[in-house]
């Protein structure tokens, strides 16, 4: 026990590093790249070609491989930033604000795809390619809390004012996650209700296909905040001598 | 099933290959924002090796040429 809390401290100080972690992600991207491309590749092939047609909504139903797990990621990224801007906060770690930082852009884009996805979806399913019901409103206030967060960081000079003005803005806006989760057991919605996980909910035809493509956009959200947060290192640490030397 | 029918899928083929497509480029599209980033910093970074005199002994330098 005594070892294992030891080997933590040991793994969330080296994660404190900017050093540290420029140089191991350096070696991490590649196999995450080819792990992200086996998935995807399975993933695709199964949700384009080889998964069944749903009886009722025909083809459209394909759009759901990459809707739901662009949803998913929307909101576990945002979560991700919070969790982020608290330990910023609290242990003044500035890792914590890169990664902070640096998962903005991605999750942008993620809810980006869930909301473009979803409405494209809902021309044949619903006759509608938008409705102002609680999930679809609450998932496009996701969008703005990104871009707002993105704003508000480059709006200040000053990058530790910067960090926690944007802190507190990934932290207030958290609320909306819980919102966006529960909109379709509260309210009624449009907008269907939960069954990825469900029993019986959805066939096990559409589930296994559904679960490789949630595996395979962790992936890529994971590289992609990873390839950002290397940025956002090389931007605060241009002066350092390490990365003038990694670089050089 | 020919490659018609695959992509036609039953009059839908519009909103599924859209939406595939739009995903596709809007990832590729903030890659290529990050390496066009990348290239502005490393600019950054190499600018600031080339100033190798450290601060302080500059500030010396210049007090005592005065």
């Amino acid at each position: 026990m005594a070892n294992a809390s030891k080997s933590f401290g040991r793994w969330f100080h080296q994660l404190g590093s900017p050093k540290w972690f420029y140089q191991k992600s350096a070696k991490w991207l590649p196999w995450l790249w080819i792990a992200t491309a086996v998935l995807l590749a399975f993933g695709l092939y199964y949700s384009l070609f080889a998964s069944p047609v749903d009886y009722q909504q025909g083809n459209s139903v394909r759009i759901m491989y990459i809707h739901v797990p662009a949803a998913a990621l929307s909101m576990v990224g945002y979560l991700a930033m919070a969790i982020c801007a608290v330990i910023g906060m609290v242990w003044k770690m500035k890792m914590s604000f890169m990664a902070m930082r640096a998962i903005a852009p991605v999750g942008a884009l993620f809810t980006f795809i869930c909301l473009f996805t979803g409405s494209l979806w809902g021309i044949p399913t619903w006759g509608t390619w938008w409705e102002w019901d609680a999930r679809m409103t609450s998932e496009l206030v996701l969008l703005f809390l990104y871009l707002g967060f993105i704003a508000l960081h480059s709006s200040f000079n000053d990058r530790s004012k910067a960090d926690n003005a944007a802190a507190i803005l990934a932290l207030v806006g958290a609320i909306n996650i819980p919102i966006i989760y529960g909109s379709v057991k509260w309210w009624n919605t449009l907008h269907q209700a939960y069954s990825v996980t469900k029993k019986g909910a959805i066939a096990p035809e559409m589930q296994t296909p559904l679960f490789i493509m949630i595996a395979g956009f962790y992936l890529l959200f994971a590289i992609m905040v990873i390839i950002r947060l290397r940025l956002e290192i090389m931007n605060r640490e241009a002066k350092s001598k390490w990365l003038q030397e990694v670089i050089s | 099933m020919n490659w018609q029918e695959f992509f036609n899928m039953g009059n839908h083929g519009l909103y599924v290959w859209w939406s595939y497509g739009v995903t596709f480029v809007a990832i590729i599209l903030l890659l290529l924002a990050f390496s066009w980033y990348k290239k502005k910093l490393l600019a950054k970074v190499k600018s600031h090796a080339k100033d190798k005199t450290p601060k302080a002994r500059k500030v010396v330098t210049e007090q005592i040429t005065e």
